[in-house]
């Protein structure tokens, strides 16, 4: 009885090592969330989904005051832009690249501005209060002096 | 310049506007006063050159007009140094065509050509203007083929001035020059560029109302209105007016309206109706038997549909093209159909097989068409499209085709891109 227990333990030992190094690879964050933000003093209200996808078409939104809102692409993580095209846009990437390519043709409509670096894309926005971008919500509440427009995807 | 993230095991690249750049547009902003300086010079000496014609002209100061874009392009992206509020886009299509024709009934032997083309575009917008201007360039053409300037009056609603492409057809609505957005090599015979052969006006100088209406549910509609003036007839080719020559040729009103319902209305798939009315100024041509110049009343009114679903992708039109002449005989009225559908199925993303039928009916008796011998009034395509490195393909097509005055078999390879 004593060895079946003995065992058992080291399976659940192996099991909780191999669980944790997993985890390790790809931690696991319940709160995981993609959302838009903005500036903390940025004016922009709710968004709707429609009027983000527009944004992130590069056709014109407004806010209340006829303020022209920007968007910027943020691809500072592969994954999140994977979870934003796929949930926000939905679109493949190579659906979306030729949407951008096809609006920009037919109407001169310019793509959204792309940003690779976090702290750059942090700058932008609080310097620009019209313009909202996508981030991980760990990445705001590190910021701390941005505001979240609308949650785009938990997990 | 191209930015890439690896994601799910696959490579993800998104490219990057050159407004990114400071660099490019600082630069730009130096040498944009001597460009403009020069281009003023050139346009005031082909002016002066072309008086004579001058009151023919429905546009006398059109080298004025150019004159005054040309000005505003440097000054925008001058502005955009400062300005958050303002985007701006440059792309450059290139592509090289070979293709060459086999069993011909008629006389002529095998003919082969090749065609390189670059075709370079350019937008900004900097709060409710915008302006657009493209050139094309090829072995045998260069011309402005749009310079429009637009004014948002709303999130939904643009007012355009200047020339642009007509908003009836569906083919140059969707894929304009960009050859490298269009799967196949060539285009249907009815959405031929007017410098290709072409039997309707591709090409309007005026102005133009294009508004969208969203709908609840994420559908909507989208709706094109234009006004000005459209192409004369020469040398069995329509000329659609141009900047560059404002004085050639009598250029008589043209008017046209698209209407598309998008059931998403951010994607592509839409289907709608459109109708034009062009007056086309005939000019004398004694090898078509035509004495003296003449009019003559082209209506269009035509059906599309441009759907996708996954994979598979249908672009569908049709158009009934109506013609009364004004010539005393009544030669080149008429009436005629005109349509093709083209079905794409992407295979893994970067490859696409497509097939596409061009038809028409009573084109043979139709009087008009006699001016344009190159017209196909049957046309079958097939092809292969491979996309590589993103923003590159290489493009294969076979055709057998039936003109007015010939029938053959065709083969094209393309390859084509788009940079940045």
């Amino acid at each position: 009885m004593e060895c079946c227990i003995s065992v058992m333990r080291s399976y659940t030992l192996i099991l909780l090592a191999c669980l944790g190094a997993v985890s390790a690879v790809h931690p696991v964050n319940a709160d995981e969330a993609l959302v838009l933000v903005a500036g903390e003093h940025s004016p922009i209200g709710k968004l709707n989904s429609l009027e983000i996808r527009k944004l992130y078409l590069g056709f014109n939104v407004r806010d209340r005051e006829e303020r022209q809102i920007h968007a910027i692409t943020n691809t500072s993580d592969a994954r999140m832009m994977n979870v934003f095209l796929q949930n926000v846009m939905a679109m493949t990437e190579r659906a979306y690249n030729r949407r951008l390519l096809t609006l920009a043709v037919q109407s001169g409509r310019a793509r959204p501005r792309l940003e690779s670096s976090l702290e750059e894309l942090h700058r932008s926005l609080t310097t620009n209060i019209m313009v909202v971008s996508c981030m991980w919500r760990k990445d705001v509440e590190r910021f701390g002096d941005l505001k979240v427009i609308r949650v785009l995807w938990t997990d | 310049m191209v930015h890439n993230w690896k994601t799910s095991g696959r490579q993800f690249s998104v490219i990057k506007s050159p407004s990114d750049r400071p660099g490019f547009n600082a630069a730009y902003a130096k040498i944009a006063p001597y460009i403009t300086i020069t281009c003023v010079e050139i346009m005031c000496h082909v002016s002066s050159l072309s008086t004579p014609s001058m009151n023919h002209s429905i546009f006398p100061p059109c080298s004025l007009l150019l004159a005054c874009a040309f000005c505003f392009l440097p000054a925008v992206v001058v502005a955009e140094q400062q300005d958050h509020n303002s985007s701006s886009e440059f792309l450059l299509f290139l592509s090289a065509d070979y293709e060459r024709m086999f069993d011909n009934q008629s006389s002529l032997s095998s003919i082969s050509d090749f065609t390189p083309a670059a075709d370079l575009l350019y937008s900004n917008s900097i709060g409710n203007w915008r302006v657009l201007a493209e050139y094309l360039l090829t072995d045998d053409e260069s011309e402005l083929e749009r310079l429009q300037f637009g004014y948002d009056a709303s999130d939904e609603s643009t007012f355009w001035f200047g020339r642009f492409h007509q908003p009836t057809s569906a083919w140059v609505a969707k894929y304009h020059h960009g050859r490298f957005l269009q799967t196949s090599i060539s285009r249907p015979a009815v959405e031929e560029w007017e410098d290709d052969g072409g039997v309707v006006p591709a090409h309007i100088s005026g102005v133009m109302l294009d508004h969208g209406i969203p709908l609840d549910g994420g559908s909507g509609t989208r709706i094109s209105m234009a006004f000005g003036a459209g192409p004369f007839l020469r040398d069995g080719e329509l000329s659609p007016f141009d900047f560059l020559s404002p004085n050639r040729g009598k250029h008589r009103l043209s008017a046209g309206m698209s209407i598309a319902y998008f059931p998403d209305y951010l994607a592509d798939t839409n289907f709608g109706f459109s109708g034009a009315h062009t007056q086309i100024s005939v000019e004398e041509n004694s090898l078509l038997g035509i004495d003296q110049s003449f009019d003559i009343n082209q209506t269009t009114l035509g059906a599309q549909l441009d759907w996708r679903k996954e994979t598979w992708q249908l672009l569908a039109a049709a158009y009934y093209i109506h013609s009364s002449s004004q010539e005393p005989s009544g030669r080149f009225g008429g009436w005629f159909v005109s349509g093709y559908a083209e079905v794409q199925r992407d295979i893994r993303e970067v490859n696409s097989v497509f097939g596409r039928v061009e038809f028409s009916q009573k084109a043979k008796s139709v009087d008009y068409l006699n001016l344009f011998p190159d017209f196909a009034t049957k046309k079958v395509v097939v092809g292969y499209r491979f996309e590589f490195r993103e923003n590159q393909a290489v493009s294969i097509e076979i055709s057998d085709e039936s003109w007015l005055t010939d029938s053959f078999r065709q083969a094209r390879i393309q390859w084509s891109a788009v940079f940045p």
